[in-house]
């Protein structure tokens, strides 16, 4: 816990966004991977060590992997739905966009404190690249900027604290007009272990009652008790603000069950290392591998092993044979023996 | 340059007082006449300290003197990496330097694999000399001084004491002896794999994924020490959380002295003393207390993924 005010929590944990462009700006323009859309984003252009940059890069494909796969296997299901949780000024949309991996009839929303918001919204206006990423294939009647946001048919952008739940789940069901039985895919990195847990159990609680065929990608740091962890928080909160849900879920198992516990029959969890050693591709690892001299293996390791990405599907109205045929093709398979990690 | 020149230069660095570009080429001239003159494999009389990386934790190392003792009334072989990743390689790196002109049989340096031009460019050493100098020439003479450095030593002819490890191209001690050291650190070979090579469980040698040396195994540790008739070996290079590990029946023993790594670790870190019978005896310690660390809130904390 800390001595700060709420609105200065507040502006340390939205200044995370910009620590994050900033860090996937940097691994980008080292050539860890392509990303054209990130340098728009970024003001500050400050060098990152060889560890984060590639660290990044673990992070960026992994997520960005299994949503494609999550697109991919719904293709059948009609149109999808991804609502990116805290998305700052993530690139995802665009990257999925210009890759033609949704489109027309998907819908993509992008929830974040409108101070943020506003923010991104403000780089869309300067640069028509995005601007035309956003309008093609778009019907123009259904294009509308708001205060703090936009709206179009593929994609919305909307300002809200997260820990307003009625909130959250008016603009989704509402204003967004999702649909609670489409194929929905929620993306959630480093946003809920900033929310006090109470709030965060809610959010994911939440998505698994109101929508149907849904899954939860949670990208956050565990093991805050052992000594590599306990530095780790301590040089985290100095920032300013409390990693308030990572102690009530200090470990993978912790968090694996609490997914189940709200809702979410089928859960992988995975330590970053673990994906990053047996899941990302070889070819493309050894090439980023010669990028930079890496050398402190150990402190890799364990920076890597105290993040993790969760992963889970809930299929209301899917034969079980079929859900599980669509959950063993979404999910990672791995070497590692992931039970000794969750001991 | 005098005696009482440098006990001065001590004193005003152990207050982070950075001594001017005109007085560190001295020094480092001075520092030059002596490493020329050593060995590859440095002889070294017990008892004596052994320190792993210390890697710029200036704040940590005027701690490891502390738990140590200071020169000359302690003996130290430090076991290499003294630069990058910390925010305070020049001082430490000048206070060991001063140290070595001050106290030169009392003070061993041996050199890690950051004593090198390319990794102090990618690892901080470069920047912070640019940064607190506003020019490359300290880092440039820093460098010349990293060339003749030592690659090992050798305590009571029994405990062979080198940065990373052993290498497939040295049987035995001659092998280092005829090293020409007086260079970059090369890409591999000999004397790149002395300075980065790992112990692990393997058999025979394997390529290390670090990207220059070797793994060596246990077999190959025990044919080193039978040839060249040794007891053990002391090495650093690899971050412990616990501050020293032991392996392959004490043959090894990897010694770490760089408290919070980086200030992202939270590991301990320690120093091994080698008593009169060559009997080791590990003190652990921590990370200097904020209270003693003047450039605390002054600098950035280490990066996370947000």
């Amino acid at each position: 816990m800390n001595n700060f005010s709420l609105e200065e929590q507040q502006r340390a944990i939205q200044q995370t966004n910009d620590d994050a462009a900033i860090s996937k700006y940097c691994a980008v323009s080292k050539g860890y991977y392509n990303d054209p859309f990130i340098s728009l984003f970024v003001k500050t252009k400050e060098k990152r060590q060889p560890l984060i940059n590639r660290g990044t890069y673990a992070r960026v494909q992994a997520v960005q992997l299994l949503v494609e796969r999550f697109l991919h296997l719904t293709k059948r299901y009609g149109k999808r739905q991804v609502i990116n949780l805290g998305a700052g000024f993530d690139t995802l949309f665009f990257r999925l966009r210009d890759k033609e991996v949704i489109w027309k009839g998907d819908v993509f929303v992008e929830l974040d404190f409108p101070e943020v918001t506003q923010m991104k919204l403000r780089v869309f206006r300067q640069h028509a690249a995005l601007y035309s990423l956003l309008t093609k294939d778009t019907d123009m009647k259904s294009f509308q900027e708001t205060q703090d946001g936009l709206s179009c048919d593929i994609y919305k952008l909307i300002g809200v604290d997260l820990q307003q739940i009625e909130k959250l789940s008016y603009l989704l069901e509402q204003t967004c007009q999702l649909s609670t039985h489409a194929p929905t895919l929620v993306i959630s990195e480093c946003v809920l272990t900033y929310i006090e847990p109470q709030s965060a159990d809610q959010i994911i609680q939440y998505f698994s009652k109101t929508f149907s065929f849904i899954s939860f990608i949670l990208f956050e740091l565990t093991f805050p008790t052992d000594p590599f962890g306990r530095q780790m928080v301590k040089n985290i909160e100095q920032r300013g603000f409390s990693l308030e849900s990572l102690l009530s879920y200090p470990s993978l198992r912790a968090q694996k069950e609490r997914f189940i516990q709200f809702g979410y029959p089928k859960v992988d969890i995975k330590s970053m290392y673990t994906i990053y050693e047996d899941v990302l591709a070889v070819e493309e690892k050894r090439r980023i591998e010669r990028l930079e001299l890496l050398d402190e293996l150990e402190e890799w390791k364990l920076l890597l092993q105290h993040y993790f990405l969760l992963y889970c599907l809930k299929l209301d109205m899917l034969q079980e044979s079929e859900a599980d045929e669509l959950w063993n093709s979404f999910r990672f398979i791995s070497k590692r023996c992931e039970e000794d990690y969750l001991s | 340059m005098g005696i009482s020149d440098l006990d001065a230069w001590i004193e005003k660095l152990k207050d982070s007082v950075l001594p001017s570009e005109d007085e560190i080429k001295v020094l480092c001239g001075k520092v030059r006449e002596i490493l020329v003159e050593e060995g590859n494999v440095q002889v070294v009389y017990a008892p004596v300290v052994v320190v792993g990386d210390v890697h710029g934790q200036f704040y940590d190392l005027l701690e490891l003197f502390k738990v140590g003792g200071e020169p000359p009334w302690t003996n130290y072989i430090f076991l290499g990496d003294f630069v990058d990743r910390g925010y305070n390689s020049v001082e430490t790196l000048l206070l060991l330097l001063a140290l070595k002109v001050r106290f030169p049989d009392r003070v061993a340096l041996i050199r890690g694999n950051h004593e090198s031009r390319q990794v102090t460019q990618v690892y901080g050493f470069y920047e912070e000399c640019v940064r607190k100098f506003g020019s490359a020439t300290v880092w440039r003479l820093c460098a010349e001084i990293f060339d003749c450095m030592s690659l090992s030593a050798v305590v009571e002819q029994r405990v062979f004491c080198v940065h990373g490890g052993l290498s497939p191209g040295i049987e035995s001690l001659e092998d280092i002896e005829a090293i020409d050291r007086k260079q970059e650190v090369p890409h591999e070979g000999p004397m790149c794999d002395l300075l980065w090579s790992d112990p692990e469980e393997v058999e025979g040698w394997t390529l290390s994924p670090r990207g220059a040396g070797y793994l060596f195994g246990e077999e190959a540790v025990q044919h080193f020490l039978h040839v060249n008739h040794l007891n053990f070996i002391a090495r650093a290079h690899q971050l412990v959380m616990e501050g020293y590990k032991q392996m392959f029946q004490g043959r090894v023993v990897t010694v770490w002295s760089a408290p919070n790594y980086c200030y992202r670790c939270g590991n301990v870190a320690s120093i091994m003393e080698l008593d009169e019978n060559l009997e080791r005896n590990f003190k652990v310690f921590e990370a200097a207390p904020e209270s003693s660390r003047p450039e605390k809130g002054r600098v950035k904390a280490p990066d996370y993924f947000l």
